[in-house]
């Protein structure tokens, strides 16, 4: 008689198992599909926010690049203009000065005669240092303006640029800065004044920390659609973690405006340092437009 | 002939030590400082209440004690769903199915649902009902445990994602 029962009671209890045993496969299907979608929306969320960001860089560079081009232009043109023209002046009371004092008895200001004598020989002192100190300025306000806005690089293209870039640093650094170019099919304007930037960047690294480094490499070749910009010096090198441009705390806001303005180019951009045998940077384009 | 003798003095020990081995290996897991100050109290009190529970009469240990086995599988349920928990808020696995924890979570749930209406209602099918009854039932919870120890084995053989 208890058969009935047995009956009831086993498929019930069989039932509540099978019943737990859908839930809880159920329960996991939602989380492996819940979460994938999740995953999903995460992974689009951050690329969106990944492109607003390269927009955003490349905006903030575009800005800057006008900015550096309005301040360069206004410092060659305004001042180093105003400047060089307070030197011709200069040259010309000098001239005066001299010419005067020829057919005069006191001498010339700034001949190569008998130095003069009083209160002329410190006023031709005095001219001299004048003149001196404005040639500096010209100087000085012309490398600042070429600095901020390469005109080479927008009159006569990227290899000029960088020879003009080279030399400069050859003159200025301790450092000798070789060329070689193989560059015949030119790329568009903002594209060269990238490439320059970086190329400008890296030779300011590798003065700044170069220690030991006897010279400075450059390369600009183009071989089929690819295209690459190497530079490379014989110094101490640098530890890898100094490479990473995104590390935190770093002091890598150059390492990052390079990073940023190679993937506005689409170029890679590669570092290779072994310690005590120096630093290699290599950008490489390919296809590009 | 063989003596039979009851091993289920063995049960509440299994029970404690295998509640605290998992609570340790979700507290690894987890990595959550209130969780880690909440388990310590949960495995202890649990350990308290199996105590009382197994010698407050003296033939408990004589019986599975369905108490102790559905209050140890809900605790690890709940452990199983806080994984699950923290799987959808932080989303820092990518490939579940690579995953060693979530197979063993996974193991964890299906057995524990499953075996809480075992536990449940053990005492009363061994009252009332046939040997064969109870039998069919623990062969029932034999396979469920084949299918956690998989999962486990699963999860121990694959190359844990960095």
């Amino acid at each position: 008689m208890d058969a009935p029962a047995e009956v009831a009671f086993g498929p019930l209890l069989l039932g509540g198992i099978a019943l737990m045993l859908a839930a809880a496969g159920a329960l996991v299907v939602f989380v492996v599909s819940y979460q994938q979608r999740l995953l999903r929306q995460q992974r689009a969320l951050r690329a969106a926010e990944a492109e607003y960001q390269q927009q955003l860089l490349a905006a903030i560079i575009a800005a800057q690049e006008r900015e550096r081009e309005r301040i360069g232009r206004d410092l060659h043109d305004g001042v180093g203009a105003t400047i060089a023209t307070a030197k011709l002046l200069l040259n010309r009371l000098d001239g005066s000065l001299s010419s005067s004092g020829n057919s005069g008895s006191s001498g010339s200001l700034n001949s190569a005669g008998p130095p003069p004598a009083g209160p002329d020989a410190e006023a031709a002192g005095l001219l001299r240092l004048i003149q001196e100190s404005v040639g500096a300025a010209v100087h000085d306000v012309r490398g600042i303006a070429h600095s901020l806005y390469p005109a080479v690089l927008a009159r006569f293209g990227l290899a000029e640029a960088l020879q003009h870039l080279a030399d400069v640093s050859t003159e200025a650094g301790a450092l000798p800065v070789r060329l070689s170019v193989d560059y015949p099919r030119p790329l568009a304007l903002a594209q060269e004044l990238a490439l320059y930037r970086i190329c400008q960047e890296l030779i300011h690294n590798a003065f700044k920390h170069a220690q030991g480094a006897t010279e400075l490499r450059i390369g600009l070749h183009q071989l089929g659609s690819q295209l690459t910009l190497s530079v490379e010096d014989d110094g101490c090198g640098l530890p890898p973690a100094a490479l990473d441009a995104s590390r935190p705390g770093g002091d890598g806001a150059g390492l990052r405006s390079m990073d940023v303005r190679a993937q506005m180019l689409g170029a890679t951009l590669r570092r290779e340092s072994v310690r005590g045998k120096g630093l290699r940077t290599l950008v490489s384009m390919s296809n590009y437009q | 002939m063989m003596m039979r003798k009851s091993n289920l003095f063995l049960m509440p020990i299994y029970t404690v030590g295998e509640l605290a081995l998992l609570a340790l290996v979700y507290r690894q897991t987890l990595q959550s400082a209130a969780f880690s100050r909440v388990i310590p109290w949960l495995v202890g009190s649990f350990t308290l209440y199996v105590l009382f529970d197994s010698f407050w009469t003296p033939e408990a240990l004589q019986w599975v004690r369905s108490g102790q086995q559905v209050i140890q599988s809900l605790l690890i349920l709940a452990l199983a769903a806080t994984y699950f928990r923290k799987l959808l808020n932080e989303l820092r696995v990518e490939r579940l199915s690579q995953e060693p924890m979530f197979w063993v979570s996974l193991g964890l749930t299906l057995y524990f649902l499953g075996y809480v209406q075992i536990a449940l209602f053990s005492k009363y099918m061994m009252e009332s009902y046939s040997a064969r009854l109870n039998a069919n039932f623990w062969t029932v919870e034999t396979a469920l445990n084949y299918l956690l120890h998989l999962c486990y084995a699963y999860a121990l053989w694959m190359r844990p994602q960095k």
